[in-house]
């Protein structure tokens, strides 16, 4: 009840006198409170009753009659303010020790609120610090990312490329190939005409060779017995050139010459025509296909 | 109608001639052979009683043998013998491999009229009659008339004119007492009829016929001096054209029969030649060697005359021109010796006496290539003389101890003795064509 009081006090005195006032006024507070203290022991700040405790010395204290008693009346009255004024400059005192250890208090809160928040802005920092090397490593990171899916883009970009490339490759050797097979197929079918012409023409010139045998068979066998047959006039010019045309039968037999073109005299061409006469009958061919029935002689004996 | 629907088949026939035509099978023939074509003279029939006074069949054959052209088929093996081309079976002429055939007969002489010779010739594979003729006979001179039928044959068989109705002449020197005679003797160039013209006690030379064959020159020793006469053949009548001291040698006529081309000198080793003028009696020496410069002979054009000289050390034939004598060129340059010149009518080569080996043979040199072709083997064959259609050489050769006449095809193949009766020959002249022998084409196979 006393705590409170004093608490009260203090704060109404500070709350009616001036600041100088409270500052003399605490001083000889102080100076009381110390010799009070002296002879009483004054409180230790350190030793002071929290606000539920009663300080018993003062209660010892015993004053005698009625002037006494009003002496001590009035000592006890002014004892009661000094000690009331006491009471209230302790409990002052309490309050400003109080206040200044709530203000210390404060303060600490504050310079721990403030450490706390330093630290907690160092640590924010810190955590800002490393979340920014980390936002670095993931930039970095991601600038790795970005550069290896660049790379790998480009990789990529580069496969497709190369896989386009490749593709137009295929195709490029798909359509050679293609062209490749088409030709071969037109080679083959071209080789396959060829073989098949050449077969054809090669049977043909078998033919053809068989008939130029036996033509040639025939007619030098023809040649042998005109040859034979002719006997050259002594008198006949030097480039003699005549052709007589004859007609023979199916064997051989001749049925008609005529003289075509000569340079010589009639007893050459009177030659000419008893030789193919009496060359008859002609030799006939092997093979009746080469057989003609008209044939024409070139005399020509100075030609080879 | 008709004619549409032929008009295609005529256009296809046009197009097969067209298509055979360009595709005629030609064969050329480059060769013959080189013999005498086979040919058979069936002896002529004789129209008249007894046998007949000629074998004309033989006298043809004989000729158209020695030509070296023709093979004349024997007598004997003719499987026939027709004397008329409606008689030919051509089948037995082709059987004995002949190419032509001949046929005919000889009437005599009727009441008025004179011998007469028909002949046809057929070619045994055509079947053809070639020739056709009704001859009269000269004087009865059918030997000649089978000459000219020879000579027919020859021509319509190789073209060339024949010259088997020429005359020849010669010297003969007969041994009898003394140094025996000598005779001009003028024959048929198969050596037959052997006609002398002229005879003498001393040596006869050179006979040359004139171009028309009317007149001969010849040298004749007289007391051993030469003259020089030209003599008629037909009237015997004869001229002495030169006379002079020394030498008067190698008569030669000129192509235009006026001159005389002589080797004359009073040096007996060195003769010259000149020209005399038959008409105006000029002589124009043209050689001047310190040389024998001898036998002249004119090219047929009369420009340039060819002669033997031994001015190049041997006796080597010489080219001057007729007119100048300027600058005689040699022309014969193969062997040691080339002597006696006979141009050849067309002026392409000479017919020369050639020394080859010690062996004195008859050969012919190339004009234009100086080429020298032998035509016999000797050993002593002289005088050489070409016939005028230049298909045979006349010369004289030694036979069986003799001297003969004898004649050579010019392709050298056939080489044929002639007929001469007794006696060495010498110094052949073949003789110019015979002017103006007329024979009438009978008219087919009559």
């Amino acid at each position: 009840m006393i705590g409170a009081a004093l608490r009260e006090g203090v704060h109404g005195a500070r709350a009616n006198a001036g600041p100088l006032t409270l500052a003399v006024l605490l001083h000889v507070v102080v100076g009381a409170v110390l010799v009070l203290s002296s002879g009483v022991n004054a409180a230790n700040p350190q030793d002071m009753p929290g606000p539920g405790e009663q300080h018993q010395p003062i209660q010892a204290v015993v004053v005698k009659n009625s002037d006494y008693q009003a002496a001590q009346a009035s000592i006890r009255k002014a004892h009661q303010a000094r000690q009331q004024q006491v009471e209230r400059l302790k409990h002052q005192a309490a309050q400003a020790r109080k206040e200044r250890e709530r203000t210390q208090h404060e303060l600490d809160e504050l310079r721990k609120k403030k450490e706390s928040a330093a630290s907690e802005a160092a640590q924010q920092q810190k955590k800002v610090q490393s979340q920014k090397q980390q936002l670095n490593d993931l930039n970095a990171q991601a600038q790795q990312v970005a550069h290896k899916r660049q790379q790998v883009q480009d990789e990529l970009k580069k496969l497709k490329q190369q896989a386009a490339e490749a593709e137009k490759q295929r195709a490029a050797e798909q359509a050679h190939l293609k062209k490749v097979r088409q030709q071969t197929e037109q080679a083959k079918k071209a080789a396959a005409q060829a073989r098949k012409e050449q077969m054809q023409q090669q049977m043909a010139t078998e033919q053809h060779q068989q008939l130029d045998k036996a033509r040639g068979n025939w007619v030098a066998a023809i040649r042998q017995k005109v040859t034979r047959s002719w006997i050259r006039p002594p008198d006949a010019p030097s480039g003699l050139d005549c052709k007589v045309k004859i007609t023979q039968s199916p064997d051989g037999h001749v049925e008609g010459a005529a003289m075509q073109a000569c340079n010589g005299d009639q007893a050459v061409q009177q030659s000419i025509i008893t030789a193919v006469y009496k060359a008859s009958p002609l030799p006939t061919p092997d093979d009746p296909d080469v057989f003609s029935r008209v044939i024409v002689f070139e005399f020509a004996p100075d030609q080879s | 109608m008709r004619m549409k629907s032929l008009l295609p088949l005529a256009l296809l026939g046009a197009i097969a001639v067209a298509t055979t035509a360009r595709a005629d099978l030609v064969i050329k023939i480059t060769q013959g052979v080189s013999q005498p074509t086979p040919i058979a003279v069936v002896p002529f029939a004789w129209k008249g009683g007894g046998s007949a006074p000629v074998n004309v069949a033989n006298v043809i054959g004989s000729d158209l043998a020695r030509s070296g052209l023709f093979a004349a088929l024997p007598v004997s093996k003719m499987l026939a013998r027709p004397s008329s081309g409606d008689d030919v079976n051509f089948t037995n002429w082709k059987a004995v491999n002949v190419n032509d055939l001949v046929v005919g007969a000889v009437s005599p002489a009727s009441a008025g009229g004179a011998v007469r010779m028909r002949f046809q010739l057929f070619n045994v594979y055509t079947q053809k009659q070639l020739l056709g003729y009704q001859l009269p006979v000269h004087d009865g001179n059918l030997r000649f008339a089978a000459h000219n039928a020879a000579d027919m044959i020859y021509q319509k068989l190789t073209g060339r004119r024949g010259a088997f109705a020429t005359r020849v002449a010669y010297i003969r020197h007969v041994k009898s007492t003394g140094h025996g005679r000598w005779e001009l003797i003028v024959s048929d160039s198969d050596g037959a009829d052997a006609q002398v013209v002229v005879k003498a006690p001393d040596l006869l030379m050179s006979p040359a016929w004139s171009p028309d064959g009317s007149r001969i020159a010849y040298v004749e020793f007289e007391n051993h001096e030469s003259h020089i006469y030209v003599q008629n053949v037909q009237t015997g009548q004869r001229k002495l054209v030169l006379s002079h001291p020394g030498v008067n040698g190698a008569p030669a006529f000129s192509p235009d029969g006026h001159r005389l081309a002589v080797a004359l000198s009073t040096d007996p080793g060195n003769t010259d030649i000149y020209v005399l003028n038959l008409v105006s009696g000029k002589l124009r020496q043209l050689t001047h060697a310190s040389a024998i410069d001898t036998e002249p002979a004119w090219m047929p054009d009369g420009k340039s005359l060819i002669f033997t000289s031994d001015r190049g050390g041997s006796p080597q034939l010489y080219r001057m021109p007729a007119r100048s004598g300027a600058d005689p060129q040699r022309i014969t340059w193969n062997g040691t010796y080339n002597a006696r010149a006979s141009v050849s009518p067309d002026g392409k080569s000479v017919a020369l006496v050639h020394r080859d080996n010690g062996s004195l043979r008859i050969a012919v040199l190339d004009l234009a290539t100086g080429n020298i072709r032998e035509l016999t083997n000797g050993p002593s064959d002289l005088s050489p003389s070409f016939a005028p259609n230049g298909a045979m050489v006349l010369y004289t050769t030694s036979a069986g101890g003799n001297r003969v006449l004898a004649t050579v095809s010019v392709d050298g193949r056939v080489r044929e003795q002639l007929s001469g009766g007794a006696g060495a020959l010498s110094q052949p002249a073949w003789g110019p064509f015979p002017q103006g022998l007329a024979a009438t084409p009978s008219g087919g196979g009559q």
